[in-house]
């Protein structure tokens, strides 16, 4: 065991005495036609973003809810949907004020959107500048958004091959293109090194994952991922996530796994047979610990980071063909935690 | 496990390029057994050849007709948002101040308290996101397997709602309209659901879309 993983443990010990807070569902958000891919909630405000192969995004307010049938749970109706995309919504980011976020299409392209009041009326007259621009480069299929908390830059990652750099707002936003000259696969998930500011970590469908230097556009390290990941079949990484504190990568992967790597010697940390089937999403709540991991076995489940035990699994989608949890979050301020689901449905628990 | 049949998982997978999307192999009605059957059913055979129109409004046997009707509405709802994108561009509230498609009529839009006229572009709008708020109703539409006939009857008012976007588009916007309609089908496709299944009347079907549609004088009511 090495010298971050010990200081990880001491530094994230779950509280011990009695009480563990345990999730149920709250809110169902229904309104996309069509699996919903990616979701995000506001950085302070009970509200959240989601993304659907149905062309759209919703805004949610929670705070505005219909009574369900099932008195225990409450319906959602959006009050904004937000148009321009050409075809399915792959991926999000919310910036850190709240005011705009970011979507990645299959069309390629990614959409600046000044975010409406979320007491907005829904049925309000359009204003062509909710979209504020459209960032242009990449070649294919956009499916990673990740957005850092201070600098007012983006990362996004692309079937093109490419993961670039961009400063949305700047009058020439595209600031870097990275690449990685002998990986065979295409990017599938990025991300932010939270420790580091001048770091990235990126994953690809080969199962490879690297540390870039964002300045110079280097790649630093290669993380153990191939090496550790099942050999037989499809075996790629679903989603890259950097620990908020620690130099911590964590993957999640096709074949079932989550799996803890040493941002600074590549090395594994700890593997676990996560799900009954491929990982799809992951998500660390504010505080560093507990980490929430989606699957296409239809459910989430919730980990203590310190004893990498699960403390609680909830069955929350249908399955679309084989697909059923596309992606989770943790609110950064508030308890709630939300799936978005290959069934058109999103949602929250509490 | 070595030496069996890889089955096929169907999946979008992190990084699959736009080329590969939904690029498996067909899946037979009986094999799936998801509660999203016939969505799935649907959007299978739209990719398969979306100018089929005939095709892909053809039932697999023993299904039920309300949910066959129900997830169609679902899936041209959700077409409809790529027309919408393009009028946003085009359809400029000061040009477009009604929604109209022939001089004989205004459409009043219904999602607000009292129905009021708003410009073609809030009209399109509006309409498709009551759309996509009545179609994911839990009172009306809980579940996607089995749907009540009082809910299956409000699927017509829907229909007739959204057709008005393609008249829209089809009398103003003729040329917006044309380039959509050679990527999508989806005038032709809505025209022949609405009249297969009787959810709306002829005369309101004023889009001559179809080659053996005869171009109507007369339209009713709102």
């Amino acid at each position: 065991m090495n010298i971050y993983f010990l200081s990880f443990l001491k530094q994230i010990s779950a509280p011990k005495e009695g009480y563990r807070k345990t999730w149920s569902a709250k809110y169902t958000l229904r309104s996309h036609f069509d699996g919903v891919r990616a979701l995000a909630f506001h950085p302070v405000e009970p509200v959240l973003l989601t993304a659907s192969e149905d062309h759209t995004l919703k805004l949610w307010n929670l705070q505005k809810t219909v009574p369900a049938k099932k008195a225990a749970s409450l319906d959602v109706e959006p009050v904004y949907t937000f148009r321009a995309h050409v075809g399915p919504v792959l991926s999000l980011a919310m910036s850190p004020s709240g005011e705009q976020c970011y979507s990645g299409g299959m069309d390629t392209t990614i959409r600046c959107w000044n975010i409406p009041k979320s007491d907005i009326d829904p049925y309000d007259s359009f204003d062509p500048n909710v979209l504020s621009a459209t960032l242009e480069a990449h070649t294919d299929a956009v499916w990673g958004l990740s957005i850092h908390s201070s600098k007012n830059q983006l990362l996004s990652c692309s079937g093109d091959g490419t993961i670039r750099l961009w400063s949305p707002g700047n009058k020439s936003p595209l600031l870097n293109t990275f690449t990685v000259e002998s990986e065979e696969g295409v990017p599938t998930s990025v991300d932010f090194v939270r420790c580091d500011p001048n770091q990235m970590v990126a994953s690809y469908t080969s199962s490879n994952t690297y540390i870039f230097d964002i300045e110079t556009g280097a790649q630093v390290l290669m993380l153990e991922t191939k090496i550790n990941s099942d050999s037989g079949g499809s075996n790629q990484i679903n989603r890259v996530i950097s620990h908020p504190t620690l130099p911590i990568s964590i993957t999640a992967h096709e074949d079932r796994h989550i799996r803890f790597f040493d941002n600074n010697t590549g090395k594994i940390i700890h593997s676990m047979v996560a799900h009954l089937d491929s990982v799809t999403s992951l998500a660390i709540d504010p505080n560093g610990l507990y980490l929430l991991s989606g699957s296409h076995d239809c459910s989430i489940r919730l980990w203590n980071l310190d004893s990498k035990t699960c403390v609680q699994e909830i069955t929350s989608h249908r399955k679309k063909f084989e697909e059923s949890i596309h992606d989770v979050a943790f609110h950064p301020q508030k308890p709630y935690i939300a799936s978005a689901g290959a069934d058109a449905l999103a949602k929250v628990f509490v | 496990m070595a030496n069996e049949a890889v089955p096929i998982i169907r999946r979008n997978r992190p990084g699959t390029k736009s080329k590969d999307w939904c690029s498996w192999e067909d899946e037979s009605f009986e094999e799936m057994d998801s509660t999203l059957a016939v969505q799935q059913f649907i959007q299978q055979a739209i990719r398969k050849d979306f100018t089929n129109v005939e095709e892909i409004l053809n039932p697999p046997e023993g299904q039920d007709e309300g949910v066959w009707k129900y997830e169609h509405l679902r899936q041209f709802c959700m077409e409809l948002n790529g027309l919408a994108v393009k009028l946003q561009v085009e359809c400029n509230p000061e040009t477009c101040t009604q929604m109209t498609a022939t001089e004989q009529w205004i459409f009043l839009c219904a999602a607000h308290k009292t129905p009021k006229e708003c410009p073609a572009i809030d009209y399109t709008r509006h309409t498709l996101d009551g759309a996509a708020c009545l179609l994911n109703s839990n009172k009306y539409f809980p579940s996607r397997v089995s749907i009540k006939d009082s809910s299956v009857a409000k699927l017509g008012s829907v229909c007739r709602r959204v057709y008005r976007i393609f008249s829209h588009a089809y009398f103003h916007h003729r040329s917006l309209f044309d380039t959509y309609e050679n990527e999508t089908y989806l005038c032709r496709r809505f025209t022949q659901f609405v009249t297969k299944y009787n959810l709306m009347s002829k005369d309101n079907l004023i889009v001559p879309i179809m080659e053996d549609q005869q171009t109507l004088e007369g339209e009713s009511e709102a």
